[in-house]
């Protein structure tokens, strides 16, 4: 009551008016997102190791240049970089597949999404903790028991220590648990296919693969594009599994570039060098995005 | 092509099915023996992938009322004795009862917060014209590239400095915040699609900014606001990095914070750790359950959006 009264003053759409709707959102989002973000950028400038920042030099790109000769951010690296090829070789296909499937069913699709969405809806802390379970090379490691229940002992494996595996483990966890949003993403493309698409095609007698090649490919091909540059920012940001499920570890191999930034800032507390290694994540990202973005438009095919 | 719209893809309702494959070829086919066969082998493949899905969950869940022993000899049966007192020591000695209350006050507070900051700014940049608006919505969509860890150093520090570090309001705020890029671009899309005529006659009856806002617009936003703070609850009771950094004390850690401590806390205890874990996977997939339409419109209109 008190509140309409005060602003019945402000004229609908007055310059004031407008200035007291924009203030709070655009007040909050610059002081907690983006200021905080252009501060991080400028931190990755500093020679900051820990203590109070004002101690700290500028030293220009000079962080950036150890960047490269850090054999540990290198292997990181990879580590994203193996997330990206299991997101898009595997996570994506398998979600379309699976879009495609449900999207022809003709009962059952709503109770397939609801189950395939659940991992996606659950804390990503309590995923890892479970992936570390499942891995575990104590008793009650998931998988070596089945392995050892099937009689496949040789298979048993430090799923989490042995180099060549621990990368693969602490990646793949966080390409599966995605899977069903993606679905979610595919099957709204889907749907928004027209149906005279189909019927004109089977009028023209083409079959059901005909049909999948000609038609629904082409018109998903935008929202595929766009699930890319979403799994790209997701394979560059990743850092929860690594972190839960090994701490980067043995010996960095599993480490992410977040988790490794992370590893700088909070128990190295080198803090110009880790926000450094976190600006890298954030502009590879944008180029990344840019990139594909410019190269699945091109080809975006009109109807 | 549908849009994200107050007369469109909220007011339907949900389609018989999801998809608009086909139907009338396969319409025919349907009572045939064939069509049938054909689609065990579909279905087989689609419940072994919702297995990868809820066999892990089944597991953590058996794995919580066992005791330790048992587990250690017996990892997959079924509990010999269900032990709920695993359910006891996580939510009493390992504190996961205050973490589950702080992620609970956390999730509620931010959500309130983040509709009103974004619905305020979306109604003004979906209803007027100004000059500054280009920018400020160039400024506002630039936030959806900024990665949340890139945020942690500046705002440990900064909410230090404001007093609001270890203090389940500044978390929430922050919450808030990193919300209001995509809070605010989803709403405004959606306020656009709201006729004009209803605020006129808003306006012609003596109503001000905030009666037109209050009265006309939030009312007819409500099915867009529900997607919104489907998304944020989820989001809200996950977030693991920001709150890890961001509180420091038993007294404002979350429940993503409280289970991953819970490994030092609770040493050779996995069946307690499992119990903590089942504390923080049950409220998610309740709310879920209830919210699913609001998650499946969300994700349609952004998808539709791109």
């Amino acid at each position: 009551m008190k509140r309409q009264g005060r602003t019945r003053t402000y004229r609908y759409g007055s310059p004031w008016g407008i200035f007291m709707f924009l203030l709070p959102g655009l007040g909050v989002y610059t002081l907690f997102m983006l200021y905080p973000s252009l501060l991080s950028l400028y931190y990755s400038f500093l020679y900051w190791q820990g203590g109070p920042i004002r101690q700290a030099p500028f030293v220009g790109l000079e962080n950036f240049r150890a960047i490269l000769a850090d054999p540990y951010l290198l292997s990181a690296l990879g580590n994203n970089g193996r997330l990206l090829f299991l997101n898009w070789t595997i996570q994506l296909p398998l979600a379309l597949l699976l879009a495609y499937v449900l999207s022809r069913l003709s009962r059952g699709a709503s109770f397939y999404r609801f189950i395939f969405y659940i991992p996606v809806v659950l804390p990503a802390a309590t995923m890892a903790l479970m992936w570390r379970f499942i891995f575990s090379g104590n008793n009650y490691g998931l998988l070596n028991n089945i392995l050892v229940r099937l009689h496949l002992e040789h298979l048993v494996r430090g799923w989490l220590s042995a180099d060549g595996i621990v990368q693969w483990t602490t990646t793949s966890p966080s390409s599966w648990v995605s899977v069903g949003f993606y679905m979610v993403i595919f099957l709204a493309a889907l749907a928004g296919i027209p149906d005279e698409y189909y019927e004109a095609a089977a009028i023209d007698g083409a079959n059901h693969w005909q049909q999948l090649i000609y038609i629904t490919l082409p018109n998903i091909r935008g929202v595929y594009v766009y699930s890319m540059i979403l799994s790209l920012q997701a394979a560059l940001g990743a850092f929860i599994y690594p972190l839960l499920m090994t701490k980067g570890g043995p010996l960095h191999l599993s480490e992410t570039l977040i988790s490794y930034s992370l590893y700088l800032l909070w128990e190295k507390k080198i803090w110009g060098y880790g926000s450094a290694v976190a600006a890298l994540s954030f502009l590879l990202g944008i180029f990344a995005t840019v990139l594909i973005w410019r190269f699945g438009r091109q080809r975006q095919v009109e109807w | 092509m549908a849009s994200i719209g107050y007369d469109d893809t909220f007011q339907k309702e949900t389609p018989r099915r999801i998809g608009l494959g086909p139907s009338s070829t396969q319409e025919q086919a349907r009572h045939s023996l064939w069509y049938w066969l054909r689609q065990v082998p579909v279905h087989v493949g689609l419940i072994l992938w919702g297995l990868t899905c809820v066999f892990p969950l089944v597991w953590i869940v058996l794995s919580s009322l066992k005791s330790t022993p048992e587990l250690y000899r017996d990892p997959f049966g079924i509990p010999q004795a269900w032990k709920w007192t695993n359910y006891r020591d996580a939510w009493v000695y390992a504190k996961m009862g205050s973490y589950f209350l702080n992620s609970v006050f956390i999730t509620i507070l931010s959500t309130i917060v983040v509709l009103f900051l974004s619905s305020t700014f979306a109604f003004v940049l979906a209803r007027f014209d100004f000059k500054a608006k280009g920018p400020i919505w160039a400024y506002v969509l630039f936030g959806f590239l900024i990665p949340h860890s890139m945020l942690l150093v500046p705002l440990a520090i900064f909410t230090r400095t404001l007093g609001l570090y270890n203090r389940l309001e500044g978390l929430a705020l922050v919450y808030a915040a990193v919300g209001i890029p995509w809070n605010t671009f989803f709403l405004r899309a959606f306020m656009e699609t709201i006729p004009k005529e209803l605020e006129e006659a808003a306006v012609l009856d003596g109503a001000g900014m905030w009666g037109v806002f209050w009265h006309v617009i939030i009312p007819l936003s409500q099915p867009a606001l529900a997607t919104m703070a489907t998304f944020h609850i989820l989001a809200s009771w996950s977030e693991y990095i920001l709150a890890l950094v961001l509180t420091g004390t038993t007294a404002s850690r979350t429940l993503p914070v409280g289970i991953s401590l819970l490994e030092g806390h609770f040493t050779s205890n996995e069946p307690g750790v499992a119990a903590g874990m089942v504390i923080t996977i049950v409220p998610a997939v309740i709310a879920f359950a209830f919210l699913q339409r609001y998650v499946i419109k969300g994700i349609t209109a952004g998808a539709i959006k791109a």
